[in-house]
């Protein structure tokens, strides 16, 4: 099996969607936001981290207000029971 | 910013849809791409994006003075000057000090102390993979290859690219450029693809490579000799497993990165554990590493041509300074020439091998050659992570004479993570092929709920921190 020519690049694997861009769109931010939800804590504690200013505040509001929906809701509970589990079993602890 | 990391998500949800809504203004999006490339580089140290920046446009100008000069003396002349200066950039900031221990070192071995300073500067990040790119482009241009570009957002460009910017794959500069004289096409977004890869690279870092290192690998290497002999063999082969999910999960994420934003990046892994042989090893590892040192060292070297004896000796050159590459130690070095020696019996092997008489059936001749193979380029390994030649050394004498019997330290989270590691080897990629496929296929729903259910799992299981990769050190 010889390397490939470097100076080729062939299209990768896969098939061309109707709307690629609108499909991949869809997939990135569909995503980004339901790992908002149901992990929100995960967002809040990065912006909480952060040298405080106007925009922080701003966005750190944001992500608590998800927080708090989240946890209103019980859309964080999966995750959090999953997690715990998983710490349990493995015998590891929350950094 | 590494890729695991909220900071480079939200990077990239800014990056992505600004990059496509400029895209019909090539121009513009390039400038867009090269900002943010230099963003991307100072989260690291925004000193250092000079050294990004006066690279290019050093290399820039002498690409367009190598393009215009006649065939000749002066030509050749003025390439050297430019390899010289794209590697004494390397190797004032990456060997000065390794070789200014050295030189102290031979001279006090000789009875003749010798005072030189070494230099306190941290080790830009990116500074192989820069210089990598940038050759690469001046060669070409004076084999007459390629033209010099006229453009130098190109340039900028193609040597600032984010996804390949910190650890490659390394991409050839007729390759990249010709995507960039045009605007991209959104066909080219191969979906499935680049979910899979992002996610599996995702998985392999977070999850498997952490997990080996942080609960085994990490602590077999720091005392050998606490340790028993099944441990250590154990930790050599989760080493494997671990530089190998490190650095193809990097790679992995930086090609589904750059297919999402429209680029093409080569292929740089493919299931190196599988491999039959030495050569066949780098033909499988670092692919695009392989091909670089192949191009631009080995055939320079004089290649296969000038007879035997000419041959292994440019593999050794070849092989000592690609591990050279990897760090200023000996312990690098090393491994490169044992990996060059490896090549160079494989080559003498398949030269005498109608001379033995014994003949194996194919299927025991590929076993033994896999075992071979495989185990060499674990014992190599552990000269690669030792700390030094002496650590290797002291591994390998705990490997021997151990005595802590075979009792094994190993957890079944760490035995999970093996065994996952060893299916990345063994599963074939038809079948991540025909994922891709049916990934494409399905409803938009069961697009995006796979990517999240994928993060989500891994959310679950990672650890509180996710540590550089390996190779952002090289």
């Amino acid at each position: 099996m010889p390397l490939p020519d470097p100076d080729q690049l062939p299209l990768p694997p896969g098939r061309e969607l109707a709307h690629p861009l609108a499909s991949a769109t869809v997939v990135i931010y569909a995503t980004l936001a339901l790992l908002a939800l149901t992990v929100p804590r995960g967002l809040a504690n990065w912006l909480g981290d952060m040298e405080p200013n106007a925009v922080q505040q701003v966005m750190l509001g944001g992500a608590e207000g998800i927080a708090r929906f989240a946890d209103a809701t019980g859309i964080d509970r999966p995750y959090a029971r999953a997690r715990a589990t998983f710490l349990q079993a493995t015998g590891k602890r929350e950094d | 910013m590494l890729f695991p990391t909220i900071d480079f998500a939200i990077f990239f949800a800014l990056v992505f849809p600004l990059t496509w809504l400029t895209n019909e203004h090539n121009t513009a999006k390039k400038c867009f791409l090269v900002a943010a490339s230099y963003y991307f580089y100072a989260h690291w140290s925004a000193s250092y994006t000079l050294i990004l920046a006066g690279s290019s446009l050093f290399n820039f100008a002498l690409a367009l003075a190598l393009d215009r000069l006649p065939d000749g003396g002066a030509r050749r002349a003025l390439l050297w000057l430019g390899v010289a200066c794209n590697l004494g950039l390397l190797c004032y900031f990456k060997y000065y000090n390794f070789f200014i221990a050295s030189a102290m070192n031979l001279m006090l071995s000789l009875g003749l102390p010798l005072d030189l300073r070494f230099i306190e500067v941290a080790l830009p990040i990116a500074i192989s993979f820069l210089t990598f790119h940038a050759l690469s482009y001046v060669i070409d241009v004076y084999r007459r290859k390629i033209p010099a570009t006229r453009s130098l957002i190109d340039i900028l460009f193609y040597i600032s690219f984010f996804p390949h910017l910190i650890a490659g794959p390394i991409v050839r500069a007729k390759a990249f450029l010709a995507q960039t004289v045009k605007r991209s096409e959104a066909r080219d977004i191969r979906l499935g693809f680049a979910v899979l890869l992002i996610t599996g690279g995702l998985f392999k870092k977070v999850i498997v490579a952490n997990y080996l290192s942080t609960d085994f690998v990490d602590n077999v290497f720091r005392e050998p000799a606490d340790y028993s002999r099944i441990d250590l063999v154990l930790g050599m082969y989760a080493y494997a497993i671990q530089i190998y999910c490190d650095f193809s999960a990097y790679t992995d994420i930086a090609i589904g990165i750059a297919n999402l934003l429209g680029y093409r990046f080569p292929e740089n892994f493919n299931q190196p554990y599988r491999a039959l042989s030495v050569q066949d090893f780098w033909r499988r590892w670092h692919m695009t590493l392989s091909s670089w040192l192949r191009d631009y060292l080995y055939i320079p070297l004089g290649g296969n041509r000038g007879g035997e004896l000419a041959r292994y000796r440019n593999i050794m050159i070849t092989m000592g300074l690609g591990g050279l590459w990897h760090g200023a130690s000996a312990s690098f070095s090393v491994w490169g020439l044992l990996h060059g020696l490896g090549l160079v019996v494989q080559a003498l092997f398949v030269r005498w091998r109608p001379a033995f008489p014994l003949r194996l059936p194919p299927w025991l001749a590929a076993t033994l050659a896999w075992l071979l193979t495989f185990h060499f380029v674990c014992l190599t390994w552990v000269i690669f992570r030792a700390s030094s030649l002496g650590a290797a050394q002291d591994y390998f004498a705990a490997l021997l004479w151990s005595r802590h019997g075979w009792s094994t330290s190993v957890t079944p989270l760490v035995a999970t993570m093996l065994v996952i590691g060893a299916a990345t080897q063994i599963v074939p990629n038809r079948w991540l092929e025909e994922l891709e496929g049916a990934y494409d296929r399905a409803a938009l729903a069961f697009k995006v709920a796979l990517p999240f259910a994928l993060i989500y799992l891994i959310a679950i299981a990672a650890p509180g921190g996710v540590p550089p990769f390996i190779y952002f050190q090289f």
